[in-house]
């Protein structure tokens, strides 16, 4: 029912952002997006992403979040990183029953279109001085009080309360479940998507003219990206993205 | 070995061509490949050598890192144009199977097979572009003679070449036109390399199965140029190479 797109491009070397995807033992994506002011944060995105598959995807466990940073901190004592090697934010999205579940630990942006619908409604989450509140602070409780005592996260978007209901659960995660039979596709992106130099709106508006079957996100962002380089337009970070297609809605008119 | 059926047919106007469904790829980058076979009477006496030369192509092709990438299309041609196969993934095509004996006879439709190739390619390439596909064209042609047979001119040929590079879909379009025991008509393919707009001639001289061995090395290096300049968006190299 759902097909799975991916789409990873660095701005810088190394790619601080990392991405994966998986359809076992139900459709899935994963982010991370490092911090680029901390040393190796693009080994501990990507060691966050795998631990928070096995947690949240592979396993169901409890506080998926905290087992996940939790491996992550103990891997990287082993691999003796240094400890800012973990700031990174995570990204979720799932199908989860009849709902598609999208978490936030930390900034990013996601977006969804009903069925037959041209444009995307998407949200973004952003925090005050664009320090966002990472999955590692829970391992430290003076900044975990820090962030419960000061909320410091801002939502912007356009049209995604239609169909979208938001949360926050525990500290930094923010959580949107949508119903998957009025959905044809949903996405999850790093704060990239907003280095551009020109709104969400716009460049999400170009990349949803997704055409044909297939790697249908990855075809579509090779061509804005060089249809934006031709106007000398590139991201000014690292950018990945990554969509859960409703392939039994995908393309259908809204009548 | 897996066995095409997920083809199209797809009419352009004086002639058809099939092509591989563009649901069924799973790449975001093609390279069209079309690969023009003279099979006159002319060529009586080494047609296979030929078709040892066009399975060594496949083969060869078969190995480059980007095979997966790579779209090939076969014509011969003699008064007419014949379309042996239309473009096929690469691990669709069995080389030893795939290509019947080949049977010299009639005279040279060269420019109405050149034509066939550029405009399929064309129209296929716009197809994959409209769907957010990266994609360019080689067109390789290799020929022992002058052109007597074609209603097609090798302006009209320029003209497609022309429209291509103006319609901006494509990554690239690159001709190579192949002369084979061209001694008596190296000059007459000069002038139809300049009049239809191609970008090489490579006259390969008198045919030797050794020769024939080698342009098959030739034919799958430029393919793998081109496929490699798709990824670095940089003008496709031709090969060096001497027979």
């Amino acid at each position: 029912m759902f097909s799975i797109d991916t789409f990873l491009k660095g701005a810088k070397e190394p790619c601080e952002d990392y991405i994966l995807a998986g359809s076992e033992p139900a459709p899935h994506i994963i982010l991370s997006d490092g911090c680029s002011s901390e040393r190796h944060t693009d080994v501990g995105a990507r060691l966050l992403a795998h631990a928070l598959k096995r947690y949240a995807i592979d396993e169901q466990a409890l506080m998926p979040v905290y087992r996940a940073i939790t491996a992550t901190a103990a891997c990287a004592e082993t691999l003796r990183l240094p400890e800012g090697a973990m700031t990174a934010t995570l990204g979720l999205i799932r199908e989860r029953g009849d709902s598609l579940w999208a978490h936030l630990y930390g900034d990013g942006i996601v977006f969804y279109a009903l069925k037959g619908e041209k444009t995307p409604r998407w949200f973004r989450v952003e925090y005050e001085g664009n320090m966002p509140c990472y999955p590692c602070y829970l391992l430290d409780r003076e900044t975990k009080k820090l962030f419960e005592e000061r909320d410091r996260r801002a939502i912007t978007g356009d049209g995604y309360q239609a169909a979208a209901s938001l949360f926050e659960s525990v500290v930094g995660e923010t959580v949107c479940l949508l119903p998957t039979m009025m959905v044809q596709y949903v996405g999850i992106a790093s704060d990239g998507l907003g280095s551009f130099g020109l709104s969400v709106q716009e460049v999400l508006t170009d990349i949803c003219q997704f055409k044909g079957a297939g790697k249908r996100l990855q075809r579509r962002m090779n061509r804005v990206l060089r249809d934006y380089a031709v106007r000398e337009i590139t991201p000014g970070d690292d950018l990945s993205v990554g969509v859960l297609f409703n392939e039994e809605m995908f393309g259908e008119s809204a009548g | 070995m897996p066995r095409l059926t997920d083809e199209q047919t797809v009419n352009v106007g004086s002639f058809q061509f099939s092509a591989i469904g563009i649901d069924k790829l799973s790449e975001t980058q093609y390279t069209l490949v079309t690969l023009i076979v003279d099979i006159t009477g002319s060529v009586s006496g080494f047609e296979n050598d030929l078709l040892r030369m066009i399975q060594e192509s496949v083969r060869g092709c078969k190995k480059s890192p980007r095979a997966d990438n790579i779209l090939l299309r076969v014509l011969t041609f003699n008064t007419d144009v014949y379309e042996v196969h239309g473009y096929r993934l690469l691990n669709q095509i069995d080389e030893n199977a795939d290509y019947p004996a080949l049977r010299p006879a009639g005279v040279t439709a060269l420019y109405d097979a050149t034509f066939n190739g550029l405009k399929a390619a064309a129209e296929y390439g716009k197809q994959l572009a409209d769907q957010d596909f990266d994609a360019n064209v080689l067109v390789i042609v290799i020929t022992d003679g002058a052109d007597n047979a074609s209603s097609c001119t090798p302006s009209v040929i320029k003209g497609v070449i022309e429209d291509i590079h103006k319609n901006e879909l494509l990554a690239g379009v690159k001709t190579i036109l192949i002369g084979v025991n061209d001694k008596s008509c190296r000059t007459y393919l000069d002038t139809f390399k300049t009049g239809g707009g191609l970008d090489e001639y490579v006259s390969m001289g008198d045919v030797t199965p050794q020769k024939l061995a080698k342009l098959a090395g030739f034919v799958s290096k430029s393919v793998s140029s081109s496929s490699q300049s798709l990824m670095t968006g940089t003008p496709a190299a031709t090969p060096a190479f001497t027979f």
